[in-house]
């Protein structure tokens, strides 16, 4: 099973198996997210969030609180020089 | 560099009380189209327009004057025009005096900037800069607006200077009536940088240099903010070239297609050990990630509130349920802090509006039963009996300014993708009305206003010169990377100056050509001047 790349809206977690994406549910999508940046976090590499300008201000303040609280960096950046 | 970066008038000022309105490397009509309607109602009343802009633009043609410069001369042409205002006598004497710093540095730098030096660097008319001047200095309210035209530029926040020290030359800013405007382009991108989600701010635009506003988030977070401003999108990118930045979680950005030299972009993310998306489509950012979170828009699918270029806090509404599993990206983020061992509090709209508010002293008095029932509250406001400030910086206007503004010299600097016999055509590019971006947003609906797609547009001149006919193909080459486009004859342009979109990248993915010669100061690349050669495709 694969995911076509479509123009319709994403309704279901995604993750990344043998090459290819595939559906998952939350759950495993949200353990995998977070295994990943742990890995980055244990192995003292830098982590990055990119935080976009459509969304609101309370997103905008939920990713930055992420990337200073969870990953210790000051790394965060919107979409405000394009 | 005033302290808070932010439009300093309202609209409502440009609209009713402006008797000039300077645009400098703005398309609003196609860019900025609500803020382009309280401008018309500025002319209609009696308002003059002034465009600065290498196209004649469909902005330039409601101007009353068009100031047409080569691509990355705007330094040259604002010295230029401050020496005009000096000698012509227009300085408000008073107000520099009182109010400002550097005026004898700022003074003789632009003393070499005469009229005819700058038409011959600029390619702007002695008479168009001479006029230009007189009117910005004579103006009784005057607002100098700009944006990417001057941003997207490896000298972006020198441009930006060179306008704010006219501001300062003749007292239009910080007083009813006239300001300065940065018009911005994503709906909240003002927003975005107000709330902290840049690496040198805290929310509230706070200092995260300064120890004292540090504590205070480290005692309401439990946290250890780091010390030092972090990685801006662009050195995060040179971060990942260098094996030292790893991972990544990018809510609702689609750099694989929007960032400047996108065969880099591209071989960099997929060269990410762990690269999380959130997003609502499968983008081409999305396509090269480890996992992919499906989010609900911010049109109609949450609660929250948005930021204007005027500072405006607005509330959102949800209207619908997002489709299927998508969900809140708040919902998401919060999530993901859990199962790394962090409880961020409520992830409720209102609930995390409030803690931002109990940080904010600027945002403090927003509440949202205010925010509803005023329509809209401009920061700052630090109270819930604070009505906002209406236009910024009054304070220079004081009888003792506590803290003057200071002029800055600035030299021309021309654009780093330098021209020569194998890239002999200018290249800049732009958005058009009906479409944003890399088309994520705009891409799937059907309208009249789609007129088929991207093209390159060239001079009828140019066209003749390369051997390209209006309606062919070619291919547009430049030191990065190659396309091919339709060809479309545009005879607003001037020999020498092309045009593309980025909308379509599915089409023609413009961005291969781009530059990403950065600013070291603000990380913004250099979109507007790639250098170009054109061949016919057989």
């Amino acid at each position: 099973m694969g995911v076509q790349r479509s123009r319709q809206r994403l309704t279901e977690p995604l993750v990344r198996e043998d090459g290819a994406l595939r559906p998952a549910s939350l759950d495993e999508a949200l353990d995998r997210a977070a295994a990943g940046f742990r890995r980055a976090l244990e192995s003292g590499k830098q982590t990055g969030v990119f935080s976009c300008s459509k969304a609101t201000n309370e997103l905008n303040f939920a990713t930055q609180k992420l990337s200073r609280v969870v990953f210790g960096s000051n790394n965060v950046d919107s979409c405000n020089r394009t | 560099m005033f302290g808070a970066g932010g439009g300093t008038s309202s609209y409502e000022e440009v609209r009713e009380v402006a008797d000039l309105i300077v645009l400098w490397g703005s398309n609003a009509r196609e860019a900025h189209p609500i803020f382009f309607l309280h401008v018309l109602k500025a002319l209609k009343r009696g308002a003059r327009l002034m465009v600065v802009d290498p196209r004649l633009s469909a902005t330039a043609r409601w101007a009353d004057l068009w100031l047409g410069l080569d691509v990355g001369t705007d330094i040259a042409l604002a010295n230029a025009v401050a020496r005009e205002i000096v000698e012509a006598g227009f300085v408000h004497e008073e107000f520099v005096a009182r109010a400002t710093t550097g005026f004898d540095a700022f003074r003789e730098s632009v003393e070499p900037w005469t009229l005819e030096r700058g038409e011959a660097v600029t390619g702007v008319p002695a008479a168009a800069i001479r006029e230009l001047a007189h009117a910005y200095g004579s103006a009784a309210h005057a607002q100098l607006c700009w944006t990417l035209g001057i941003t997207e530029h490896h000298n972006a926040v020198d441009n930006v200077l060179a306008l704010i020290n006219l501001s300062l030359l003749t007292g239009q800013v910080g007083r009813h009536g006239s300001g300065l405007q940065p018009l911005r382009g994503q709906n909240n991108v003002q927003g975005g940088g107000d709330m902290g989600a840049i690496p040198n701010r805290l929310p509230g635009f706070q200092d995260l240099l300064d120890p004292a506003v540090r504590a205070k988030f480290d005692t309401a977070w439990a946290s250890s903010i780091p010390p030092h401003i972090g990685l801006h999108l662009t050195g995060m990118f040179e971060a990942m070239e260098h094996g030292e930045l790893t991972a990544v979680y990018c809510v609702g950005e689609n750099p694989a297609d929007g960032e400047a030299d996108r065969q880099r972009a591209i071989r960099l993310l997929q060269g990410l050990d762990h690269l999380v998306v959130q997003d609502l489509f499968l983008t081409a950012t999305a396509e090269l990630a480890d996992v992919v979170l499906p989010a609900a828009s911010t049109l109609g699918e949450v609660e929250g509130t948005v930021t204007s270029s005027e500072r405006r806090v607005q509330r959102v509404r949800k209207a619908v349920d997002p489709p299927g599993g998508a969900r809140d990206d708040l919902e998401l983020v919060y999530a993901l802090a859990g199962r790394l061992g962090h409880d961020l509090g409520s992830p409720r709209a209102e609930d995390v509006w409030n803690e931002l508010r109990s940080l904010s002293p600027v945002h403090a008095g927003m509440s949202y039963e205010r925010l509803g029932e005023l329509g809209g509250i401009q920061w700052p406001c630090f109270d819930e009996s604070h009505p906002g400030d209406q236009f910024l910086h009054g304070r220079l206007w004081d009888e003792v300014v506590a803290e003057p503004a200071p002029f800055h010299v600035v030299e021309h600097d021309p654009p780093v993708d330098l021209l020569d016999d194998d890239f002999p055509l200018r290249l800049t590019t732009g958005r058009r009305l009906e479409s944003y971006n890399t088309g994520v947003q705009t891409g799937l609906f059907h309208s009249p206003l789609h007129t088929g797609g991207e093209a390159i547009l060239l001079a009828p001149a140019d066209g003749a010169r390369y051997g390209v006919a209006d309606g062919s193909r070619a291919r547009v080459i430049s030191r990065r990377g190659a396309v091919e486009a339709p060809v479309r004859f545009d005879p607003a342009l001037r020999p020498g100056l092309a045009f593309m979109n980025f909308h379509f990248p599915d089409l023609v993915a413009t961005n291969v050509l781009t530059i990403d010669a950065t600013d070291p100061k603000s990380g913004t690349a250099e979109f507007k001047a790639t250098a170009v050669r054109i061949e016919p495709v057989a």
